[in-house]
């Protein structure tokens, strides 16, 4: 067996500890991610996974731009093919992120509980935010790596026309915040929950209710300010999404996802809402519809408000993760 | 090097420590020794920074790692009871990660990391992925995790525990090797035999107190009660009562026909002022007819099982050990600090 010389032996050659590093390297410093990438995309799957992903975003994009152009299609009505083509495409990458990000975030703790790996991460100086910030790091960087190699495929809408660049910016932007949101939510989970399978379903669970309660919610104050409206549940003459269940409506990332498509300008109908929502607030309808008057703050687009809630329920997803990894395990 | 001073754990209605005090010296192996619900792991998490008292005191290295927790994680290494690996990673980047995880930079990190699989005797495994190691070498590997800052002092919890003799006979080296190499090492353990071949130091928790502290002579000699066997001559039932009469004899067993097997309190106990030798004369001068007389020593696990079996029997021999012992040698009570055991425990 060979045994390491003796601190302060003539053999003893440690080096000193590195110099002092700047206040950008400092902050960004975190091992966690470089391990988890590194250990998550050895092998097959993550190549296989993101082959599989564009195919079926490319098929789709494909299916939607053949039956468009099944009839004659003139030059005026090529934009709106391009435009449907946004949409779907658009659609399909957003879907990836409420299916995917809670199966790959809810682990991260609770599975280095369930494997006693937990303990030996916290023995060492790294922070718990850090802890938590580079497991959610690395476990929606894959999502992430999904959603912009899916970028090249919108090329193909630009070529058709009827998309703008601010489009295409404000859906990576809205995509990638979601991302985010739902991941630290699934962080949150995974922390509260001792076990990942039970980790799994509720982070589920909570996205689910991320996305259809403030629809509930919105719709039960809707009916309260106006018990008179339609049975459809949304007055048809409703011009604004202003008021409390306007902003309550704005905050399901379903509704924010509609009016990054729309952008203002309802071309189309990508997101088919069932009732009582359909063709009415937030299905079609002027631009007035995909904005919510605030008051003395000014009016909002229904995505802005949507990006505004998930960075708030982001901060507070990620500080209780932090304030839980250090109440329970470190207690 | 490591003081702890009337540490207090509970977990809801379950006191783990209740005020317990210890010191280990520095390049000291104190074994940490007790029944299961003792405290043991409870006192290593505490030391490791993972787990906060709710009242007490604890140094390492002259730092008061309650008030400095950043750098006790830089003081301490520590190596759970059951602890997981990456399996998907190889040996190399294992450790390469907890170097990192401890800021080393990458050069400095590459040399520990060689240098340590070497000292675990696994740099042929370097390339191999963790989870098709064995138990063993998992052992080994984590003990190398825990090595990778080079910490004062190491905190093992239960190392040896589920390995086969070879692997126990490897991590005894290990630590023997460790604490040549200046390490301060405080270890718990149930396999005795294993910590008696380690340790220069023990200390005997229960019911999150500690019973007995002390270099490992010390605790063996005097804080037990010795045991010898006597051939005696003549009628067997009358030197069983001459012998139980023979102050300083705490109780006299037939073994045999003409065999008896006689407990009496240690010698370095004051008052009790009984060795092998005062023993045989005694006997003899109380009328025992002694055709032969053998001294056996007091060993760790029987030493262990007298001090937790009862609680009668634990204070009444922590009472005296408290009288004698007090500041000899690297490991210690310290003064003042509580020994006493609670009943009912």
């Amino acid at each position: 067996m060979t045994v390491l010389p003796a601190k302060g032996s003539p053999g003893y050659t440690r080096e000193p500890a590195a110099p002092a590093e700047g206040l950008l390297a400092r902050v960004l410093w975190n091992p966690i991610i470089a391990k988890e990438l590194q250990t998550r995309m050895r092998g097959w799957h993550s190549m296989a996974l993101l082959t599989g992903f564009l195919c079926v975003t490319g098929g789709f994009g494909y299916l939607v731009y053949s039956s468009a152009v099944a009839g004659s299609v003139s030059v005026v009505q090529v934009g709106a093919v391009g435009d449907d083509l946004f949409s779907a495409l658009a659609v399909a990458v957003l879907v990836v992120i409420p299916l995917v990000v809670p199966g790959l975030v809810s682990p991260a703790i609770s599975g280095e509980r369930e494997h006693k790996t937990l303990d030996l991460l916290l023995v060492t100086p790294l922070h718990p935010a850090r802890i938590v910030v580079g497991k959610l790091v690395a476990a929606t960087a894959f999502v992430v790596l999904l959603i912009v190699a899916a970028v090249p495929l919108f090329s193909v809408a630009f070529l058709l026309g009827g998309v703008a660049l601010s489009q295409v910016a404000e859906l990576l932007c809205f995509a990638l915040v979601g991302v985010v949101c739902i991941g630290s939510v699934g962080m949150f989970v995974s922390t509260a929950v001792r076990h990942t399978s039970t980790a799994t379903v509720v982070a589920y669970l909570a996205m689910l209710a991320l996305v259809a309660g403030p629809l509930v919610a919105g719709y039960a104050l809707d009916r309260a300010f106006d018990p008179g409206s339609s049975s459809n549940g949304l007055d048809p003459g409703y011009q604004a999404l202003s008021g409390a269940p306007g902003v309550v409506y704005s905050l399901s990332p379903l509704v924010g996802a509609d009016g990054v498509l729309q952008n203002g300008a309802c071309n189309t109908d990508a997101l088919s809402f069932p009732a009582p929502f359909s063709g009415t607030a937030f299905g079609c309808g002027s631009a007035s519809l995909y904005t919510t008057d605030l008051g003395p703050l000014g009016t909002w687009r229904t995505w802005e408000l949507t990006l505004l809630a998930e960075g708030a329920l982001t901060v507070a997803a990620l500080g209780g993760s932090v304030w839980l990894l250090r109440r329970r395990d470190l207690t | 090097m490591v003081r702890v001073e009337g540490l207090t754990k509970s977990y809801g209605a379950v006191k783990a420590l209740c005020g317990l005090s210890f010191e280990v010296a520095k390049g000291e192996v104190f074994g940490f020794i007790g029944p299961n619900g003792a405290g043991k792991t409870t006192t290593l998490r505490v030391l490791a920074g993972l787990c906060w008292p709710a009242g007490g005191y604890v140094e390492v290295a002259g730092v008061d790692v309650l008030k400095r927790p950043a750098l006790l994680k830089q003081l301490t290494g520590y190596m759970p009871d059951f602890f997981g690996v990456y399996g998907s990673m190889t040996a190399e980047e294992y450790l390469s990660f907890y170097a990192s995880c401890y800021k080393l930079p990458r050069r400095v990190a590459e040399r520990v990391v060689d240098d340590l699989l070497a000292l675990v005797d696994l740099a042929p495994k370097r390339e191999a992925q963790v989870e098709s190691l064995s138990r063993g070498m998992k052992q080994r590997l984590c003990l190398a995790r825990a090595l990778v800052h080079d910490p004062e002092v190491l905190l093992l919890d239960e190392p040896a525990a589920g390995l086969d003799p070879r692997a126990r006979a490897e991590m005894r080296e290990l630590v023997r090797a460790l604490a040549e190499m200046g390490k301060t090492v405080i270890l718990s353990s149930h396999i005795l035999p294993e910590l008696a071949e380690m340790c220069t130091s023990y200390g005997i928790i229960h019911n999150g107190r500690m019973v007995l502290a002390g270099p490992a002579n010390e605790v063996l000699a005097g804080a037990g009660r010795g045991r010898a066997r006597a051939l005696v001559l003549g009628s067997i039932e009358e030197a069983e009562l001459l012998a139980g009469a023979v102050p300083g004899v705490v109780s006299v067993k037939r073994l045999g026909p003409d065999t008896l097997e006689l407990t009496y309190a240690g010698s370095a106990l004051p008052g009790a002022g009984m060795d092998s030798a005062a023993l045989l004369r005694s006997l003899v001068m109380a009328g025992v007819a002694v055709g032969d007389f053998r001294a056996e020593e007091t060993d760790l696990e029987e030493l262990f099982l007298q001090l937790t079996s009862q609680v009668t029997g634990v204070e009444d021999v922590v009472g005296r050990a408290a009288v004698a012992g007090g500041g000899t040698g690297g490991a210690s009570q310290p003064e003042g600090g509580p020994v006493g055991v609670e009943a009912g425990g």
